[in-house]
């Protein structure tokens, strides 16, 4: 089951990737007791129609074998910890999902592993412009692909010594963060 | 740490990239949709490039795909080899996927315990 909240990043970030998403946003921001996550997309985006079918569940584009709950599992949990769900998308002009969550909530999901997340997301949008801003606990981390992509001159994100730096680089930004939780 | 870092790996990597053709000899295909994630993915993802870090492959290159209609079996790896069949992994957890980059893509003997599939 999807129960970090890391995976529903992976999971509307891979969506992104299917809508032939260029640019992909990922905000991770705390005020106060209010945890708001965000990925929003300039990729092909949703009718009415779809947008309606996807909230129910069990609805998919991606293929018929796609099962499709992974917006309705985040609505439910956002929901159920006192927060909000929404889905703006219009044809051609991409898709943005907001889920809040009260931080205190006892039914609040772990984020999971941040560091091996925000490198698998690296690593999957690498050749997209994807931007991830996480702002929680004191940390303010800022990384995009296209920064990483400049200063790594046609080096790929996934080349071994990359790797390396990201992981030791990702795990001393997020230090400390799990000591809070 | 700084990401400017990265730099220098960039003057480093030029130099081994001038040594090499420059064609990646291995990809390595992680599906990462919904059923993918739920099923564990993240940490599959993320222990191949733990294992490509650690062993220094650089040779290997990783990505991922959406859902392949292989529901059931997820978490599910393709390895696409230059010149040889591409074996498709199923249930695939992060103690797999160290030995599919320690048995397959460095020795060249597939794991067979999690091959669900081979595409000629």
């Amino acid at each position: 089951m999807i129960e970090e909240l890391d995976m529903h990043i992976l999971d509307l970030v891979q969506n992104a990737i299917a809508a032939e998403a260029e640019r992909i946003d990922v905000e991770i921001l705390c005020v106060d007791d209010r945890l708001t996550l965000r990925v929003s997309d300039d990729g092909i985006g949703m009718s009415p129609e779809s947008l309606a079918a996807v909230e129910k569940g069990f609805y998919s584009s991606k293929s018929p074998q796609a099962v499709g709950l992974g917006i309705p599992l985040l609505k439910e949990t956002a929901e159920q910890c006192d927060g909000s769900f929404s889905i703006e998308s219009s044809p051609g002009r991409g898709t943005t999902v907001t889920a809040t969550f009260r931080r205190s909530h006892i039914d609040l999901p772990p984020f999971g592993d941040l560091a091996a997340t925000f490198l698998d997301l690296l690593v999957m949008c690498e050749g997209r412009t994807l931007r991830i801003g996480y702002h929680c606990d004191g940390k303010d981390i800022e990384l995009s692909t296209r920064e990483i992509t400049e200063l790594l001159g046609g080096v790929r994100i996934s080349h071994p010594a990359v790797i390396r730096f990201l992981q030791d680089y990702l795990s001393e930004q997020l230090r400390g963060r799990n000591d809070e939780a | 740490m700084k990401l400017e870092d990265l730099r220098k790996i960039r003057e480093r990597a030029a130099k081994e990239l001038t040594l090499r053709t420059g064609k990646a000899r291995v990809k390595v295909i992680v599906g990462m949709g919904t059923s993918g994630i739920a099923a564990g993915a993240r940490d599959v993802l993320a222990a191949f490039l733990d294992e490509i870090g650690k062993r220094d492959l650089s040779e290997v290159i990783v990505t991922q795909s959406g859902e392949r209609g292989l529901a059931s079996a997820e978490p599910v790896v393709e390895v696409h080899e230059e010149g040889k069949p591409t074996v498709v992994y199923g249930n695939v957890t992060p103690e797999a996927a160290r030995r599919i980059v320690a048995e397959h893509i460095v020795n060249g003997n597939p794991v067979a315990e999690y091959v669900i599939e081979v595409r000629e």
